[in-house]
């Protein structure tokens, strides 16, 4: 019965995040123009590695989020997930140190997207030990 | 040992996946129109040439469309317009700048002689803006990127008639750049 639970909340939270990142990818993927703005806001990258950010990152997002769907390579995509979520954590955190207002480009873009603060670091932080709770999850499933 | 045994397959699906996401990516970059540009250096900022910000101003009365000298001209969709264009109309009196941010932002600094139409709030001033000048360029701004309220608020205002807008992308922090920025009110009344 325990293992029953277990299982069926990993399936929730799989369904849960896989949705969100399906959602923050599509947005992204459609206009990059604005997401490559919202990168390079956070100056934190030379301009080659934001440009190939916005151009990757959110199919990296859909990817791991239909995977998370489908139950496939779960293992692969849960640590994609955590690292993306603690390069976020990092990157929200030190545009907050440094006092930036600017969009944090983590489900839509530009103007139209929430500025850094607790609330997107809460959320990250969120994401993060839903992901870690996956790849845990799914490394005692193997081993 | 278990442990490491996990880690090579956990390694090799994520490689997997940034591969397929790599390759869709490029592609769908390379078909999007929106796409970016992928090089060094950020693109440069196309904006007009000077002569279109030195055609002759048409006279007052344009928009009217039973006004003859109306319809002879052509209205210019919004053009991005650098600091030294902006600049150049404002000493010859031809321009008129557009602050598009919320008042709080306004007041706590904007252009000198910059008027406040905040584009989140834009519909709070219909009469002001039936009230805006049709023979000088209507120069909207706001922060600088990636805020796009200046762009929206140009277009918004393109589409109600007004036929010479022009939008200052690089906006209040390029400004900044230069001499003092004034602080306090100047907005229009709702």
């Amino acid at each position: 019965m325990k293992n029953n639970t277990r299982a069926l909340l990993i399936l929730l939270l799989r369904i849960f995040l896989g949705g969100i990142f399906i959602y923050a990818g599509i947005g992204k993927m459609i206009r990059p123009d604005l997401f490559v703005i919202d990168i390079d806001n956070y100056r934190l990258l030379p301009y080659l590695l934001v440009s190939m950010l916005a151009v990757i990152l959110p199919w990296v997002e859909f990817v791991c989020g239909v995977l998370l769907f489908a139950g496939r390579w779960l293992r692969g995509a849960s640590l994609l997930l955590v690292v993306m979520n603690v390069v976020f954590i990092l990157a929200i955190g030190s545009a907050m140190a440094r006092g930036l207002d600017i969009s944090c480009g983590c489900f839509s873009l530009g103007t139209e997207g929430a500025t850094v603060g607790w609330q997107r670091l809460g959320e990250d932080i969120v994401f993060l030990a839903g992901s870690l709770l996956i790849l845990k999850d799914s490394a005692e499933r193997i081993t | 040992m278990q442990k490491y045994f996990f880690a090579k397959p956990v390694l090799r699906e994520a490689c997997f996946i940034i591969a397929i996401a790599t390759l869709l990516g490029l592609t769908a970059n390379f078909f999007n129109p929106k796409g970016v540009s992928l090089g060094f250096r950020a693109p440069t900022i196309k904006y007009a040439p000077d002569d279109v910000f030195a055609q002759e101003l048409p006279v007052a009365g344009i928009g009217n469309p039973e006004d003859e000298l109306s319809a002879q001209h052509e209205a210019v969709e919004p053009a991005l317009i650098s600091t030294r264009q902006v600049r150049h109309l404002l000493d010859q009196n031809q321009a008129i700048l557009i602050d598009a941010r919320l008042s709080e932002h306004f007041e706590k600094g904007h252009i000198p002689g910059a008027h406040n139409i905040p584009f989140e709030r834009f519909y709070e001033y219909e009469e002001r803006i039936q009230s805006l000048p049709k023979d000088k360029w209507l120069i909207t701004y706001c922060d600088g990127p990636p805020c796009e309220l200046g762009e929206m608020l140009a277009y918004e205002l393109f589409h109600r008639g007004f036929p010479m807008v022009a939008i200052y992308q690089a906006g209040l922090d390029d400004w900044n750049l230069t001499p003092s920025v004034e602080k306090g009110g100047r907005s229009f009344e709702k």
